[in-house]
């Protein structure tokens, strides 16, 4: 009876990093791309059982929904060694296969009139575990399916599963590049407005800070979507090792979050990562202790989220830090690295409460091999994040001044008689950024009584 | 002349009569005819004390030949007997040489002139054996003084050396039987070492201050040989060592056994017994450590009752949270029997081989008055700390706890002392554990918040039940990390390099004890303190969800009215449902603001916090004061943690003025009163000193 967790791997986007993700657990608990457990990973002490199941004839099978509107890179997963490891039942592709066309409406409009089918997957996946502990959804907020569908389908998760935990990795567009879909800012501003509303925790993978890390800190020039990619599989399986390497705390998901989290709406977590390297890469080996590593780890450059570099006087703090240590780890060297952390004030707090990095520290998976001794993953709540949504604000609002490309929008339903859905969701980012700004300040906790009268 | 002889032999004579003894052990005196002529008289008595001291001797043997003497005494007897009969030859050779004429009464004096020495010695020896009560070891001990003290007369040295040898032979023998096969036969309560029957080995698994390993083999220091006394404690332990190894049903046979032999040198069965003790304690450890596989027990252990293996615990907690809340004596034992076990089959726990040894128990107290009634045993102040009988209603959380079954041999090292050690650290991690879920709970219930734009939820109620988590989670990372973690890395690290059990047993003591002691366990007040902060965070957190719960019932009841329509509804309809629906929430939303907005709530959530707050407070200030008065400095560490981003910093900086203020106003008082007395300002001194001692965390300028 292990506490499950059901991953949903909406869209393009959701997909490809959803596949990479069960490619790097598969790696690390030993499981062969068919789904049978290797000669080598017979005798682990790891947890297998909160991502995978195991059908009548002992092959591990993920407990994973994949669900897409246009089938290329479902083909794409279809077509791979990873093919026979998915249950087939659990793939979901749209009958007519033509996208959203990167238009939120009409993911979302799909969505509904698909609800049957879409939960009739995901209602079985769910009575088919003990004690589920919750959903893990992979999507994007700027493409059509992954941010219409996964909307619609956070309102309905928390509508049908309301104990249940939803947390979501979701991929926010690159702001460097000019995209292909003009209508981003529109689908990111109404995904937003549900991942406040209708997830526990969202994860933040910043696509502009990931390419930058990739260009920069990988010296890949042009990274691939692949390597990208990597990167996210590496995040999403470090933040899940406490989970499937059990230890002394930190052992559900809800033990993890929790504490990173404060008041309810303050929910997007940044991460980041170190020692980064992907496989074209040697490692260049180094000495990595805790403290290298913890102290890395509060280096902007290695978030991977773009906030603006923090300026001095700027008043953006963390809430809270979640630091997952694995490797060769000497528990007394934690407790140096965060006296030195404190003592050097690397690292600013809320003025409103207590607050502290928080070490969980994890056992390596054994099958698969590093070239660094210690590696660490940061989730860290900031209150910086609000630059992010600010941003999306702002270009949102260059184009609704426009009244640009509305039409399409219009066309749907949730749109046809006015468009007062945009005005909500945007009321409601606006309410975001705000309680983050209030966040920095000693008053917080007042603030939200203070909104009340006000209004 | 004839006369004399006989008396040799001890028979009255006709010119010398024996005196009737004064008492058993006194000298025998003799009575001389004044018939005869003064130089015979001169000569006779420079012979008596021959007969004199053979008398002592002969009754000396005797004597002890009786069987309540013990085997050293016979074995001396006998071979005093030898010499006697050395005598005996020499009278019949004497009385040979009068019959045929030849013996003059000089001639006898010379021929008895190293048999009076001889003589003399052993009715010395018999004397002060007779004198000192002497059995056993001491016979031994007298010997070897008495032997070491003739070094000079070679002689009588020998004649000793071959005394104490014999007297030797049987109690050596009883120590190789020790030393190498580990048993004891010993019929005459001679040997040093004895076995305390009432200490019976199945008792270690059930009673606390069971000191079966201590006591049930112990020295008598009065009957140990002098020549042996340095190695007692290893001839003991050698012996200790083996008879664990025989109790498991093992034969043991030393290699090195040889037979020891008593010389005046010591150096050469300090060798033997040496390498005795050294094969008996590597047999034992590797007895325990190999094949009873004691550090993968101690392992499985700590998955156990140190909460190790957290997915196990989680897994637990879930299954068992209802059997928890009843109270003890509606919960049925095999309920929870059976819940163990399904959890242990499902997790991780599965691999471990001694999974099936873990059963579950229920006391009927709760940690804190056990702790308490232990500690106040432990400072003799019993009768301060008494039950409240009205107390007595524990729900099965408080009174759960783990147990283990170990067996002999590994029980000695897993006594139930350690195991009540154990079950002290896993019920209080255990309880913390219980906290942190419900508090995450709590934190589940008031993210549904998340839902309403400008909810006017209470943010102080977050606030403060985020500090309670980031109390309980810092102190259970501290505990598992700082506490436990390092010095389980310790204590593997010496389990690496022990020799004997012994050590075993003392590493594994201290390991408990610093885990105890670290996590606060032994201190009476720091103890109240956090039992406190918990009751405080429990209480708080059922507050709460009994407040939430009141406003989700209306909604779970709508939902569950919707949710079988829903089934059977077409899309339009549902649509039109959740329209209701949003309704339906809106209205709750307000139902749930209205109930905030009552004045209770918030009174209620600000006193929780500062209950909480005052605890926390507390308890910091304790653990610094604490800290300036002892060396240790680990427990500091959790201030490190709770209070990272100080926090806490200027309300504790404000407490500790406060107080320097108050000691700053008794001093003066103080010096007022008593202006010229020294142990005033001797405690202002100290009272000074503490103070700029104390650290405030944060705060690095110097104080004025």
């Amino acid at each position: 009876m292990p506490r499950e967790i059901i991953t949903l791997q909406l869209g393009q986007c959701g997909n490809q990093i959803g596949m990479e993700f069960w490619k790097q657990l598969c790696a690390e608990h030993g499981i062969s791309p068919e789904g049978i457990l290797e000669e080598y990973a017979t005798e682990g002490t790891d947890r297998k059982d909160v991502f995978f199941y195991q059908a009548d004839d002992e092959h591990y099978i993920p407990r994973s929904v994949l669900l897409d509107l246009e089938p290329r890179v479902i083909n794409g997963i279809m077509n791979s060694p990873y093919a026979n490891l998915y249950n087939p039942e659990n793939v979901y592709l749209s009958k007519h296969g033509g996208g959203a066309g990167n238009n939120w409406a009409s993911g979302y409009s799909q969505a509904e009139r698909l609800y049957d089918e879409i939960f009739d997957i995901i209602d079985r996946e769910a009575d088919g575990s003990d004690s589920l502990e919750g959903f893990v959804v992979c999507h994007s907020i700027a493409g059509g399916t992954g941010s219409g569908m996964g909307s619609y389908i956070l309102e309905r998760l928390n509508d049908r599963f309301p104990k249940k935990l939803t947390q979501t990795y979701s991929v926010f567009p690159n702001v460097d590049e000019i995209s292909d879909v003009v209508v981003q800012p529109y689908n990111s501003l109404l995904t937003l407005k549900r991942l406040t509303q209708n997830a526990d925790c969202v994860v933040v993978l910043d696509n502009t800070a990931l390419n930058r890390i990739a260009a920069d800190r990988l010296h890949i020039d042009t990274p691939t979507f692949a390597q990208v990619n990597q990167l996210v599989s590496t995040v999403m399986a470090t933040s899940t090792t406490t989970l499937r390497y059990p230890g002394y705390m930190n052992n559900d998901l809800i033990g993890l979050i929790a504490s990173l989290i404060p008041t309810p709406r303050l929910h997007f977590l940044m991460t980041g990562y170190t020692p980064l390297t992907t496989d074209s890469q040697v490692a260049n080996v180094r000495k990595t202790t805790v403290l290298d590593v913890m102290r890395r780890l509060l280096q902007p450059k290695n978030m991977m989220v773009s906030t603006p570099v923090q300026r001095q006087g700027s008043n953006h703090c963390y809430i809270s830090i979640l630091n997952i240590i694995q490797g060769e780890v000497d528990p007394t060297q934690v407790h140096k690295s965060l006296q030195r952390i404190r003592e050097r004030k690397l690292a600013q707090f809320i003025p409103w409460g207590p607050a502290s990095i928080q070490v969980a520290l994890s056992r390596k998976s054994p099958y698969v091999q590093s070239a660094h001794r210690v590696s660490g993953l940061m989730l860290a709540n900031h209150t910086n994040i609000s630059h992010l949504f600010d941003r999306i604000l702002k270009q949102y609002d260059k184009l609704r001044k426009r009244e640009a490309f509305m039409d399409q929008f219009k066309k749907e339903a949730i749109f046809s008689e006015n468009l007062d859905e945009f005005d909500n969701a945007r009321e409601s980012l606006q309410d975001l950024v705000n309680e983050y700004t209030a966040a920095t300040r000693p008053d917080y906790l007042t603030w939200g009584s203070q909104q009340a009268a006000v209004s | 002349m004839k006369d004399l002889l006989f008396l040799m032999r001890g028979i009255d004579g006709k010119y010398i009569r024996s005196m009737p003894l004064a008492e058993k052990y006194a000298a025998r005196e003799f009575l001389i005819d004044q018939s005869l002529d003064v130089s015979t008289q001169t000569l006779v008595q420079r012979i008596l004390p021959v007969c004199a001291n053979y008398s002592t001797v002969v009754r000396f043997i005797e004597e002890k030949s009786l069987f309540e003497y013990g085997l050293v005494n016979h074995a001396l007897s006998a071979a005093m007997q030898t010499l006697i009969k050395d005598y005996m030859v020499l009278t019949v050779q004497l009385e040979q040489q009068l019959n045929m004429g030849q013996l003059t009464l000089q001639k006898m004096c010379f021929y008895l002139q190293p048999t009076m020495n001889l003589l003399d010695i052993l009715a010395s020896v018999a004397n002060s054996i007779n004198r000192g009560k002497c059995i056993g070891g001491a016979v031994l001990s007298l010997l070897h003084e008495k032997t070491a003290s003739m070094i000079g007369d070679s002689k009588s040295s020998q004649l000793l050396l071959f005394l104490t040898q014999s007297a030797c032979a049987p109690y050596l023998e009883l120590v190789g039987k020790w030393i190498y096969r580990g048993f004891i036969v010993d019929p005459y309560a001679e040997f040093m070492v004895e076995e305390n029957e009432a200490f019976n080995k199945e008792k270690l698994q059930e009673e606390y201050n069971d000191a079966y390993w201590e006591k049930h083999y112990s020295v008598f220091r009065e009957r140990i040989p002098v020549f042996l006394e340095q190695v007692a404690d290893k001839i003991l332990n050698t012996g200790k060592y083996l008879n664990v190894v025989r109790q498991c049903g093992l034969d043991v046979r030393c290699p090195f056994a040889e037979e020891l032999v008593y010389t005046i040198k010591e150096r050469r069965y300090y060798d033997q017994i040496e390498r005795a003790y050294s094969y008996a304690s590597q047999l034992l450890l590797n007895l325990l450590i190999k094949e009873k596989e004691l550090v993968a027990r101690l392992k499985s252990i700590k998955h156990y009752f140190l909460l190790d293996k957290g997915d196990f615990i989680v897994q637990f907690m879930d299954m068992t949270e209802n059997e928890m809340k009843l109270h003890i004596d509606d919960i049925f034992p095999s309920r929870l029997e059976s819940l163990l076990e399904l959890a242990l089959r499902t997790s991780t726990a599965n691999v471990d081989p001694f999974k099936d040894d873990l059963r579950v128990d229920l006391l009927p107290f709760d940690l804190t008055s056990q702790l308490l009634q232990i500690i106040a045993i432990d400072s003799n102040r019993e009768k301060e700390y008494q039950i409240d009988p009205t107390d007595m209603r524990l729900s099965g959380l408080e009174s759960f706890t783990f147990d283990y079954v170990v067996k002999w041999p590994t029980s000695l090292v897993i006594s139930r002392k350690a195991l009540i050690r154990y079950q002290i650290l896993f019920r209080h991690l255990f309880y913390c554990k219980h906290v942190e879920r419900q508090l995450c709970s709590v934190w589940k219930g008031n993210m549904q918040a998340k839902a309403y734009a400008r909810s006017r939820w209470y943010t102080a109620a977050f606030a403060l039940r985020q500090r309670m988590l980031n109390f309980v989670q810092n102190f259970e990372y501290y505990m598992m990390f700082e506490v436990i973690e390092p010095n389980w890395h310790d204590f593997q690290q010496n389990m690496a390099t022990v020799s004997n059990v012994d050590e075993v047993l003392a590493f594994h003591g201290d390991f408990l004890d610093c885990c105890l002691k670290d996590c606060m366990l032994t201190s009476t007040e720091l103890l109240r303190i956090v039992h406190k902060l918990l009751v405080v965070c429990v209480t708080f957190s059922n507050y709460v969800q009994r407040v939430s719960h009141a406003t989700t019932v209306e909604a779970e009841q709508e939902r569950l009215r919707e949710s079988t329509l829903q089934s059977t509804l077409s899309n339009k309809e549902r649509k039109e449902n959740a329209q209701k629906k949003k309704t339906a929430t809106q209205v709750l939303a307000e139902h749930v603001d209205h109930i905030l907005e009552d004045e209770n709530f918030e009174q209620t959530i600000v006193r929780f916090d500062t209950n909480f707050s005052r605890h926390l407070l507390e308890l910091l200030d304790k653990i610094m004061d604490e800290n300036t008065k002892t060396d240790e400095h680990k427990l500091f560490n959790i201030i490190y943690r709770l209070d990272f981003n100080g926090f806490y910093t200027e309300r504790l900086e404000a407490m500790s003025a406060e107080r320097a203020m108050a000691d700053y106003q008794s001093m003066q008082e103080s010096k007022n009163t008593s202006k010229s007395s020294s142990s005033s300002s001797l405690t202002s001194f100290t009272t000074q000193h503490s103070e700029s001692a104390r650290y405030v965390p944060g705060q690095y300028r110097s104080k004025p």
